[in-house]
């Protein structure tokens, strides 16, 4: 045989044995089947998947609500502290707003609203694309709200913090954006809560205690805030304190369920956490079935000798000047509901009045992060994980609103003044709707009396803060600092309320490494 | 050695010599020849040796004690061959006893190469393969096959970037191409891709074949971009041979790191020491045995040949309560019917234990700032237990805010179970004298189970109890129709391969975990999860297959032109339709001029190589492609009952495609002074395109990250390798091998932006939000990023300037004032190297290797952690006792630095004596062929710099973050180790 021949006939041979063995087995199955093992975005077409998105909402929510870096503004507040050494340098930066883009801790109050916005777009963006039958209307309606109300809530912990932030409204975009400026993300705060407004019921139904999901009502009394914060630093929009007041007045009246619990300290407590309706908004946890609890409470308030974290702590002048004010007017019951001033039942069982003297650091203990009652050990004294509420807004909140809104816009209704006593009286231990003499206000500036009482009110739901930096009296508050607080043992450095982020936290330097365009 | 020759002469060779004799009375005035044939190398006898009276077809082989008998008249030559040996020639003149050393052939021309679905002749190579077979490694007492692998191949980086027992060893081939995905390479462990080297018992493995160059690896096409590790086990053949091996390590920590006394910390915190306190050094390291024992049969019987071995280690770890077990068994069979078929079956199982190993050893801990690091920066001052024994103080108010590391690790218990199953058949036929036809069908079972189970929960909250079971299971196939045709023309060799094969694999995972039990004491609370709270399941699935068709071309003329030609398609089930068939095509040529130099001269051999190809990576994973709405976001809105949540839809890029790496390779072989010198250099320059890279994603718009093809990355070098035998006489020999090689990488686009700052992948120190390392246009994978330390501001500075504190960090800032965020090293080694020597002399062997590593930095943000940077608390480290003070104005801040400063940079090179092992092997035993005892060290010295434990180490894994490597934050020093053995042959 000649080689060509030899070629061909084993190249005829090679050929035909392997297309015998290719189509022997036939052609693999190469399509995956994503709906076997997850769920695709295309099931976001009904009113029931869109509640299961918003019900991930809540939990997106409460996974970074529950934590204490969440408030880290909060800590510039007069009314709260830290300590001075241990891996508490991020709180004590805000403390004395001498935070840098570096900081420690600054990043989940940045990015954890960021994941709130992002669900709610996916909702508030499914909406016009989901048939809804007449039955579903109104639950539709309610979760739609809810949304709006979740994107508001969360721009305004974002502009609160930050001041200028980027808005974004659409979903699982990769463009790159600029910072907006404050006006326009009050702008975009202001439509949300008016969508809100408009979606929610009156009154939620079926849920364990009024506020744990927005209502009308919640979604006014989030825009009376917003005005609050309109008409001062740092936009100055006086005319917005009498919108302020005119919605503050609407929660007052639209008999949206709302009423003063009749002990402040109770709504501190693991066993009437529920039992009251004084939640506007209130994050509600879940720590024994869940392993989900609220992470800013319990054992972290604690010095070292109840065996705590020493975290989040109250201020001295505070203590001081409150003590001072409480026995003036006779409002000796909020301040001891606001201070642990008994024995805490932990390692060396210090009293919690005895606080100047203990081992490390002298500072009071804040009993809305110690817990309201000292017995429930297990689920609030051991822990750092308790069931107990978050209070975003309370209705107290909203009654000095409108006091204080009412004042700052030159009004003087007696109703605003029934408001500022209502919250007075239970403070002095009193029934809040039967007026008292001894405890009423009747006559004086009453925005400025108002502010005063929500300074009084309000400590240690970081707050204050921003009450100071709507008012621009940081440095009043600094000023005020009690010659006893610890100095920086480590770097001796000292509170600013002159430099570059007194009023606003800078915006952490990971999200700038992503988006120069945010650092200048 | 001649006493032992004389006894073996009496007990074997006699008798047979006297029936030989005997027998050949009458025959043609021949005598009989006997002798005992030993190998240079080690003295041990050589079975299977040919011996032929020259010109004739007489002869014999060696039994296998080494003997041999032959009729030979006195004016015959013998000739002894034996593959891997030099031929030797000796005249029979009037002896009728020839004993011969046979001298281990340097050049080794014959020897077999695996190049994937084929072999190749070592001296056909066209493209860079280097080649380690286990006389390489057998005289270093080791359990892993990476082990094996270290120091011993240009252009083969294998670091233990952790020294806890069954942890990850991180294995690079000319660098690393990938930023989000592994860079390990591709296993294939005989013809069965995917295989893994942890599992696998190193004394089973023949030959360790790494294809490097793209030419070489292109054969495996979407899987080739990391280069392949083929390995090849071993089959019986002889007479039967047992085996027995056993040997016992002890390991310790190399060092202690220096820290501030309980009374100097004491002072520091305004507390008092109580109980002496505590060093947590000494509680948390301790020396850990290491057993090692080896069972192997192995023969041939007629048509039959087996390898049979059983092997079970038993390893402790330097950290208390960690260990590791490895049960493996493999049968290896092979079967001749008649001339055309070979069937070959071999099976694997093996069992692996993991007590206490988290993230494969790159953490000590579940929570990464516990463990190693957890005990450096713990309160030093306070005891551990009360006196009866239950736990002092769980959390300080000094040094971190974790739960008590030591706790943390007496009261846990987490083991992971490993079961492997692997059974692979090679049928191979002979369909003419050119064609033959393989079928290769494999399979692998692997079955995890996970239990965990924490008493004291690690973290910085003292919690319940948590505990928690998982299982998965993957099975995998594969199945190759291998055809192929050799046919020589002339001068001419041709030969074709076709494969067309498909792979696909099934893995089913489920699990469950609750915490918070009911009764107290549960130290396997995982198999009782029904008594606990917070139940939470989880089951899925996830599924992959490869189709792909294959195709080789080599040619040949006369042995001194050498094309080799591949293309591989290959389709994966990771992709959408569009995007799913990738083609790897190659090419690759040599030229021999070894037949252009004279006979005489002083190179024995040159050869010249190039080749180029195309590899992919298509490891992305199941439904990569396809968003997902994430579960698990369940809320309870009245607090107790939670009601199902989902979360937001996952960012998924639906054109998502393969990585694809191009390379072309040159490299020169040549060896000369009779071969004793072989020299091999390669250059290459590999572009990685396409890079699926986990784009970061700003928290506005939803933050995390995207995957997605963006950006390229190159990787240039030259693998050097210099292979010696200066001695070689029958009683001393020496053997000297040296790699070195370098690689320059650079990342050459990030599909827009200029750089992408990154985390220390995953590992989070202090709750800083910085970025750690930077991926940037123009500079290698691993940039360190961060602050530039210029020491401390001294009280002049303060003094003249108000809001300068003095003995605060200074750094270099920017135009702005602002400190400057800058590159401040790189963690990726540019240049290593491996020496190894054997040297033998008569009964006794030395084997010794050197390796070293440079050229790049380590973050070591232990020891930033351990002065007293942001959030870290006060300093602990003795250093910090000379921090500034208005006295002593030093350089050394007294706190509040950055962690990602370059105070904390250090340079990372070092040189290691890997091992050191010294044999003497016992000849004259009765009934044993060989006895042989030995001592060695491992790590007995590293020579560096760095003020950490171990500069080989990192905490961020081994796999797929090659763009933060070298992050010293409490990974696990390798040990140093002392080991003692014997080794017997029946």
């Amino acid at each position: 045989m000649k080689i060509a021949e030899i070629k061909t006939t084993n190249l005829g041979r090679l050929l035909s044995v392997f297309f015998l063995m290719v189509s022997v087995y036939s052609c693999a199955d190469l399509d995956e089947d994503p709906g076997k093992t997850q769920l695709s975005p295309s099931t976001l077409n009904s009113v029931e998947t869109l509640g299961v998105l918003v019900t991930g909402m809540y939990r997106t929510v409460q996974n970074d609500a529950r934590w204490t870096d969440f408030y880290i503004a909060g800590f510039g507040g007069d009314d709260i502290t830290t300590f001075s050494a241990g891996n508490k340098q991020g709180f004590r930066e805000a403390d004395w707003r001498i935070q840098t883009s570096l900081s420690e801790r600054t990043n989940r109050a940045w990015s954890a609203p960021y994941s709130m916005i992002a669900i709610a777009n996916t909702a508030i963006n499914a909406a016009p694309d989901i048939t809804v039958s007449e039955e579903d209307q109104e639950s539709f309606n309610t979760i739609i709200g809810e949304a709006y109300f979740m994107r508001a809530f969360a721009y305004m912990h974002l502009t609160r913090t930050f001041g200028e932030v980027v808005i974004n409204l659409e979903v699982n975009s990769l463009e790159d954006r600029e910072l907006s400026s404050v006006e326009q993300v009050y702008q975009q705060i202001e439509s949300d809560l008016q969508q809100a407004e408009t979606l929610l019921p009156d009154v939620y139904p079926g849920i364990v205690a009024i506020g744990a999901r927005p209502s009308k009502g919640a979604a006014k009394g989030f825009l009376a805030r917003l005005y609050m914060h309109w008409a001062g630093f740092p936009i100055n929009d006086s005319s917005k304190y009498a919108m302020a007041a005119a919605k503050a007045k609407e929660v007052i009246d639209g008999g949206y369920g709302y009423g003063l619990a009749p002990s402040m300290r109770e709504m501190w407590t693991v066993a009437n956490r529920f039992n009251h309706n004084e939640g506007v908004f209130t994050m509600v946890f879940c720590d024994e079935l869940c392993d989900i609890g609220n992470r800013t409470t319990g054992r972290l308030g604690f010095p070292v000798d109840a065996g705590g974290w020493n975290e989040t702590f109250g201020e001295i002048a505070f203590f001081e000047d409150m003590e001072a004010a409480a026995m003036a007017e006779g409002t000796m019951a909020r301040f001891e509901d606001t201070y642990i001033l008994e024995v805490i039942p932990r390692r060396d069982n210090p009293n919690g009045a005895d606080w100047r003297n203990f081992q490390n650091e002298p500072h009071p203990i804040l009993r809305k992060v110690g817990g309201g009652d000292m017995e429930e050990v297990s689920l609030v004294v051991n822990s750092t994980n308790t069931p107990l509420n978050r209070y975003f807004m309370r209705y107290a909140d909203v009654l000095l609103t409108y006091a204080e809104a009412t004042g700052r816009s030159g009004g003087d209704a007696p109703e605003a003044w029934e408001a500022l006593n209502q919250v007075r009286r239970r403070a002095a231990g009193l029934d809040p709707n039967t007026p008292d003499a001894a405890i009423d206000l009747t006559s004086g500036d009453l925005g400025e009396l108002a502010f005063t009482e929500r300074k009084w009110e309000l400590a240690g739901e970081y707050e204050r803060w921003h009450d100071l930096v709507r008012m621009d009296r940081i440095a009043e508050a600094f000023a005020n600092r009690s010659p006893e607080e610890r100095a920086d043992v480590v770097n001796n450095r000292t509170p600013s309320a002159t430099g570059p982020a007194a009023y606003f936290t800078p915006i952490p330097q990971s999200e700038i490494d992503l988006s120069p365009q945010l650092g200048n | 050695m001649k006493r032992t020759i004389l006894k073996l002469f009496k007990r074997h060779v006699v008798p047979v010599f006297l029936l030989v004799v005997f027998m050949s009375m009458n025959s043609y005035g021949q005598s009989t020849i006997t002798g005992t044939i030993t190998s240079s190398d080690d003295g041990t006898p050589v079975p299977g040796v040919n011996v032929v009276v020259k010109g004739t077809s007489n002869g014999t082989s060696t039994d296998f004690d080494g003997n041999y008998a032959i009729n030979a008249s006195s004016n015959d030559v013998l000739v002894f061959s034996y593959l891997g040996f030099k031929t030797i020639e000796r005249s029979v003149g009037g002896q009728s006893v020839i004993d011969i050393v046979m001298q281990v052939d340097n050049e080794q021309l014959d020897e077999v190469v695996v190049i994937g679905y084929g072999t190749q002749k070592k001296s056909d190579l066209t493209g860079a393969i280097s080649s380690v077979s286990s006389k390489d490694f057998e005289k270093q007492p080791l359990i892993r096959v990476e082990d094996a692998l270290q120091s011993r191949a240009a252009g083969v980086s294998v670091s233990k970037t952790t020294g806890a027992p069954g942890g990850q060893v991180k294995i690079r081939i000319r660098g690393s191409n990938s930023i989000s995905f592994s860079n390990q390479p591709l296993i294939v462990i005989d013809g069965i891709l995917g295989g893994t080297l942890e599992s696998l018992n190193p004394n089973d493995i023949a030959t360790m074949d790494i294809l490097k160059d793209a030419s070489a690896s292109a054969i495996y096409g979407s899987r080739g971009a990391n280069g392949v590790v083929v390995i090849t086990t071993k089959k019986g053949s002889g007479k039967p041979k047992i085996g027995v091996e056993y040997f016992t390590t002890i390991s310790n920590i190399p060092k202690k790191i220096s820290l501030l006394s309980p009374e100097q910390y004491a002072e520091l915190s305004g507390t008092e020491v109580v109980n002496g306190g505590t060093d947590y050094q000494d509680e948390y390291f301790k020396t850990a045995l290491l057993n090692n024992i080896q069972l192997t049969a192995s023969g041939k019987e007629g048509n039959l040949s087996y390898f049979i071995s059983g092997n079970y280690v038993d390893q402790e770890g330097v950290v208390f309560n960690s260990d590791y077990n490895r049960f493996s068994l493999r049968a290896n069979l092979n079967a001749k019917f008649g001339e055309k078929l070979n069937v070959g079956l071999n099976l694997f199982g093996s069992r692996e234990l993991n007590h206490n190993l988290f993230n494969g050893g790159a953490r000590s801990s579940s929570d990464a700032r516990g463990g190693v690091a957890g005990i450096l920066t713990w309160d030093p001052t306070i005891p551990i237990r009360n006196p009866d024994g239950t736990y002092y103080q769980l959390q300080s108010s000094f040094g971190n805010i974790l739960v008590n590391p030591i706790a943390v690790q007496s009261e846990r218990n987490n083991n992971r179970i490993q079961d492997r199953f692997n059974a692979n058949l090679n049928i191979s036929y002979d369909i003419s004298k050119t064609l033959n036809f393989t079928i290769l069908g494999g399979s692998l079972f692997r079955h995890t189970n996970d239990e965990n189970f924490a008493g004291i929960p690690a973290g910085t909250t003292v919690l319940e109890a948590q505990a928690g079971f998982s299982s998965s299971r993957l099975t995998t196939y594969q199945l190759s129709n291998i055809l192929s045709w050799n046919k020589t023309f002339g001068k001419t060799n041709v030969k074709l391969t076709g494969v067309y094969e498909l792979q696909g694999n099934q893995t089913k995972t489920s699990s469950g975990s609750s915490g918070e039990f009911g009764i107290g004491g549960l130290r396997d609370a995982f198999y009782l999860l029904e008594l606990g709270v917070d139940q939470g399941v989880r089951a899925n699935q996830t599924e992959g297959t490869i189709q792909s068709y294959v195709g080789r071309a080599e040619f040949n003329y006369g042995e001194d032109f050498y094309l080799t030609g591949t293309m591989r398609v290959d389709q994966s089930s990771n992709f959408r339709k569009d995007n799913r068939t990738g083609y790897f095509p190659s090419v690759s040529a040599a030229y021999n001029i070894s037949k252009l130099l004279p006979e005489e001269g002083f190179f024995n051999s040159i050869k010249l190589r190039a080749g180029y190809g195309e590899v992919g990576n298509q490891n992305v994973g199941a439904l990569a492609t396809y968003p997902d709405l994430p579960t698990g976001r369940d809320f309870a809105f009245d607090g107790s009952t939670p009601e199902i949540g989902i979360g937001n839809p996952t960012l998924k890029d639906e054109n998502l495609k393969w990585e694809t790496t191009k390379q072309i390779n040159a490299g020169l072989d040549f060896s000369f002074l009779n071969n004793s010198v072989q020299f091999t250099v390669d250059w290459y320059k590999k572009n990685t395109t396409d890079l699926l890279l986990r784009q970061p994603v700003p928290d506005y718009n939803g933050g995390g990250t995207v995957l997605k093809n963006i950006g390229e990355v190159q990787n240039t070098g030259f693998d050097f390798t210099l292979n010696t035998y200066p001695i070689t006489t029958e009683d001393f020999s020496w053997n000297a091998n040296f790699n070195l090689s370098t690689v320059a990488n650079e990342i050459v686009d990030l599909g827009g932006p200029e750089q992408i700052l990154t985390g220390a992948g995953g590992v989070n120190p202090g709750g800083s939000t910085s970025s750690f390392y930077s991926l940037r246009v123009g500079e290698s994978l691993g940039q360190f990023h961060g602050a530039t330390f210029l020491g401390t501001w001294k009280t002049a500075d303060a003094a003249a300037n108000g809001d300068i504190v003095a003995g605060t960090p200074r750094y270099l800032l920017d135009e702005e004032g602002e400190i400057l965020l800058s590159d401040i090293g790189n963690g990726t080694p540019s240049l290593t190297w491996g020496l190894n020597n054997t040297i033998t002399y008569k009964n006794i062997d030395l084997n010794f290797v050197l390796r070293g590593v440079h050229d790049y930095q380590v973050y070591n943000v232990i020891y930033a952690q351990l002065m007293a940077p942001t959030g870290a608390g006060l300093g602990r480290h003795s250093d910090y006792i000379n921090r500034w003070t208005p006295e002593n104005e030093t350089d050394i801040p007294t706190g509040g630095d950055l962690l990602n400063s370059s105070r904390f940079v250090e340079d990372g090179d070092f040189i290691r004596l890997s091992n050191l092992s010294l044999g003497y092997t016992f000849k004259d035993i009765k009934f044993i062929s060989s006895f042989k005892l030995y001592v060695s060290g491992q790590n007995l010295f590293t020579i560096s710099d760095y003020r950490g434990f171990d500069p080989e180490v990192s905490s961020t894994g081994v796999s797929n973050n090659d763009g933060a490597p070298s992050f010293d934050f409490g990974a696990i020093p390798n040990p140093r180790s002392y080991t003692i053995g014997a080794r017997i042959q029946f």
